[in-house]
């Protein structure tokens, strides 16, 4: 235990961002992505290895609708995006899991499919969760429409037009995914298949891959249904509007249940960013090439949250307050007293800290680590993790009593006598597995509560403990109190992981799932928050990234806070 | 050749078995051994639900126990289940690897435990051998008396005395011996010849998946039991995302 407990110590005294500090929901709920988030790794992996891009197949009719392949050679292996798509009639459109029918259904396919592979998915990947699948599916995913931006476009491309700009930004993406399931899900591949693989190397690669893949079809799909309309006359899109197009995405609770599942996981998220991050701040002199990176990723984030508007209140006061925050960095790096001294960084994290909202410091945290891609992108090679949650059966009962106390206060503190501090649950409905959030006091289902409450079930645990004799081992404990197995062993395992574990009660009554969800979805590399209640949102994905042909020069890797490019429609 | 009624992914039996010992009144953590002892199964290439489904149906029909008294006799220890039950295997295997773990730090490789009574024998060589916690030999008798052994080793590599379909029908409650093997016992001619599990079964699994038969129902009624009921109210403000989406 000792050298667990100087790991602890080893990495708060390092001048990181404390845990108590960043693993709160409501930080978390601020978050920004980073040059560590899973896309931004992905397309530097791209743009590295030069990866090859392929149409195979596109037999789709005049309205777009049909079966198409498009292909990704990596250095050592090739997957293919099959996709579907057909006609949905208005009153079937849905963002949820219940939903039965889609605009676009599609596969991650390992290797390139055969005829029979297309035929057998053709009856299956339209159903969804409805349908089954086997080990050479790496990912399974559906997509609806923006209707009024994907007819848009189609339209004023036909017209030899480019499309409304203001309304491409106000949307910013053709199609929107509901889900996309990897490991294992619905019979695909398990994650161990592809583990070992050098491109899929991180976390979400697959999934990843499989989005990038769909947004170039949705913008070479809306080209080819304009062609046909407009014939000889029909323009293609502008590639700087190309690029400016991402992959919309609804995400609801599914996402909540995999952050508290996989703590170990989540600390090396975590401790990639702060890692990177002390790296920055630590740096005692700067070079004019970082403050001009700096200066650059600066405006462009003043550009791009001018662009983020959203009609949530909340959210939208939240984006008031952070454009403010952004002028004053702004102000301040203008002040050459400021950016003449020495530790800039660190100084401009501390301005931020001191004036800031939580989403303005969240920001900052961003651009810092922004122009500084040589000090840290190598750190997004360490953001996954194979050790699993263990129990440590010899471990005395007042080891783990010691435990408790030393690093789970937080959830000691918490009153769980008080009905409110428990009022929610998450469970399974048995409609499509859905993951759903209820009220213990009003909705029926509390008895198959999702063990997820650790908070809780720490304040369980210590009160239980207070009552049974030190001088037995942890495997005795558990023996004679099964029903603590699965909480003694998470807490015996993340100790040894400062930023494995939540610091709040994801069980109160005021909890807002909203914000587990922003947290993952920044990790991701998603921009444009957009939620429609405190229970789902909107985002935008690989908006600004560029397309399979745009992989040139250094500039690949540039395209944090897209902005709307400057240009006029014809 | 049947055709299975599903064939899962390893993430999938980990999901559906580990929530069925839950519906068969299972705690979670000791659900989680269990899941983790399917996997292993799996991995092997063997029919999970095949294998545990009669172990799930005793202990949701009370005919097995999840208590048991833990006593030490010299380098013995001996776990006995109360109340004159069977002792259900999905206790009595995360019991044995908790004990496993903590001999790992004595130096007397004679320690040895005895679990009296179990309902299905077989699945605590599954607990050893998930625990991938390097060589121990399974040992009990089947209900006509013959001696049945199972040998882990390293990198989830393991042996049975057991032939075809033999596996599959280890049900009778039997006292089951572990102790610790060298670590040569596994290349030893007395083991050579036997029935061998690989980590290439497990390669082949990821290629190809699961294939479950005729007791895969059974794992997902008690997997059911687990969802709670779809209301109106539940469908509108439960879950996330728009109920429409004309956008």
């Amino acid at each position: 235990m000792e050298a667990e407990k100087s790991e602890t110590t080893h990495i708060v005294t390092k001048g990181m961002r404390s845990p108590e500090k960043v693993m709160r929901l409501a930080r978390m709920g601020s978050s920004f992505q980073t040059r560590l988030s899973f896309m931004r790794s992905l397309t530097r992996r791209i743009s590295k290895e030069k990866w090859r891009f392929e149409k195979l197949r596109f037999e789709v009719d005049e309205k777009g609708y049909g079966t198409s392949v498009y292909v990704v050679h990596t250095p050592e292996r090739t997957y293919s995006l099959i996709t579907f798509t057909n006609e949905v009639a208005p009153e079937q459109r849905t963002d949820r899991v219940v939903a039965e029918v889609w605009d676009a259904t599609f596969n991650l396919f390992d290797g390139i499919p055969t005829e029979a592979d297309i035929k057998r998915l053709s009856a299956n990947t339209p159903k969804q969760e409805a349908g089954r699948f086997g080990p050479s599916e790496l990912v399974l995913a559906r997509a609806n429409k923006s209707l009024r931006l994907f007819e848009h476009v189609a339209s004023r491309l036909s017209e030899g037009k480019q499309p409304d700009i203001e309304l491409l930004a106000s949307v910013g993406y053709l199609m929107r995914t509901t889900a996309v399931y990897g490991s294992g899900k619905f019979g695909c591949a398990d994650r161990e298949k592809i583990s070992n693989r050098s491109e899929m190397r991180g976390s979400f690669q697959v999934e990843l891959i499989t989005v990038y893949l769909f947004r170039w079809f949705t913008i070479e799909l809306v080209e080819y249904v304009a062609k046909q309309r407009g014939g000889r006359k029909a323009v293609s899109l502008n590639p700087e509007i190309s690029k400016f197009l991402g992959i919309g995405n609804a995400t609801g609770l599914g996402m909540a249940p995999f952050l508290i599942k996989h703590p170990v996981l989540i600390h090396k998220w975590v401790l990639a960013r702060e890692t990177a991050l002390s790296r920055v701040v630590a740096l005692e002199s700067h070079t004019p090439e970082s403050l001009s990176l700096f200066s650059k990723f600066m405006f462009q984030a003043t550009q791009h949250i001018a662009e983020w508007n959203v009609e949530d209140e909340q959210q939208t006061s939240r984006i008031i307050k952070t454009r403010e925050d952004l002028k004053q960095l702004s102000n301040w790096f203008a002040n050459e007293e400021n950016i003449n001294q020495p530790l800039i960084w660190e100084r401009i994290l501390r301005f931020a800290e001191a004036n800031f909202s939580l989403e303005g410091q969240e920001l900052t945290v961003s651009l810092l680590l922004e122009s500084h891609g040589k000090l840290v992108d190598e750190l997004a090679d360490d953001m996954q993790t194979s050790t699993g949650i263990e129990l440590e059966p010899s471990m005395s009962l007042n080891q783990l009593r010691e435990l408790l106390q030393k690093s789970f206060n937080w959830a000691l503190e918490i009153d769980f006598d008080d009905p409110e501090k428990q009022r929610r649950f998450w469970y399974y409905s048995e409609e499509k597995l859905e993951p759903r959030f209820g009220d213990r006091y009003a909705d029926p289902g509390a008895e198959q509560e999702m063990p997820l409450a650790v908070a809780r079930d720490v304040f369980l645990l210590n009160k239980k403990i207070k009552s049974v004799s030190d001088d037995i081992s942890v495997g005795k404990f558990v023996q004679n109190h099964p029903e603590f197995r699965n909480i003694v062993r998470r807490v015996q395992t993340v100790v040894r992981f400062p930023y494995a574990e939540i610091r709040d009660n994801i069980v109160d009554a005021e909890m807002r799932p909203i914000d587990l969800l922003r947290f993952k979805l920044a990790f991701f590399g998603a921009s444009k928050f957009d939620p429609k209640s405190e229970l789902w949102t909107r985002i935008t994905l690989f908006q600004g990234a560029p397309l399979p042909d745009q992989f040139v020069g250094n500039d690949s890797d540039e395209w944090a806070f897209p902005f709307c490019p400057d240009i006029v429609a014809a | 050749m049947k055709s299975p009624e599903i064939v899962l992914s390893l993430n999938e039996i980990m999901f559906y078995f580990t929530r069925a010992a839950v519906g068969a009144g299972l705690s979670f953590g000791l659900a989680e051994d269990f899941g983790r002892s399917s996997i292993w199964i799996a991995a092997s290439g063997l029919d999970p639900a095949r294998i545990t489904s009669k172990t799930l149906k005793s202990l949701d029909e009370a005919q097995s126990s999840l208590c048991a008294s833990q006593t030490e006799i010299g380098a013995k220890t001996v776990l006995t289940p109360s109340g004159g039950k069977q002792l259900s295997a999905l206790f009595a295997g995360p019991s044995v690897c908790d004990w496993i773990l903590e001999t790992k730090e004595v130096s007397d490789k004679t320690q040895h435990f005895v679990v009296e009574k179990v309902d299905h024998p077989f699945l605590i060589a599954a607990a050893v051998g998930a625990l991938k916690s390097g060589n121990w030999e399974i040992c009990w008798q089947d209900s006509g008396g013959t001696l049945c052994n199972v040998l882990t080793g390293q990198n989830g590599n393991w042996k049975t005395s057991l032939e075809g379909n033999e596996i599959f029908q280890q049900h009778s409650p039997s006292d089951v011996s572990i102790k610790s093997a060298e670590s040569s016992l596994f290349s030893s001619k007395k083991w050579i010849e036997k029935n061998t599990f690989s980590e290439k079964n497990s390669q082949d699994v990821l290629e190809s998946g699961v294939p479950l038969y005729e007791s895969w129902p059974i794992i997902h009624k008690l997997f059911s039991r687990c969802l709670v009921a779809s209301t109106e109210e539940s469908h509108k403000s439960g879950a996330g995302a728009g109920l429409v989406d004309t956008d």
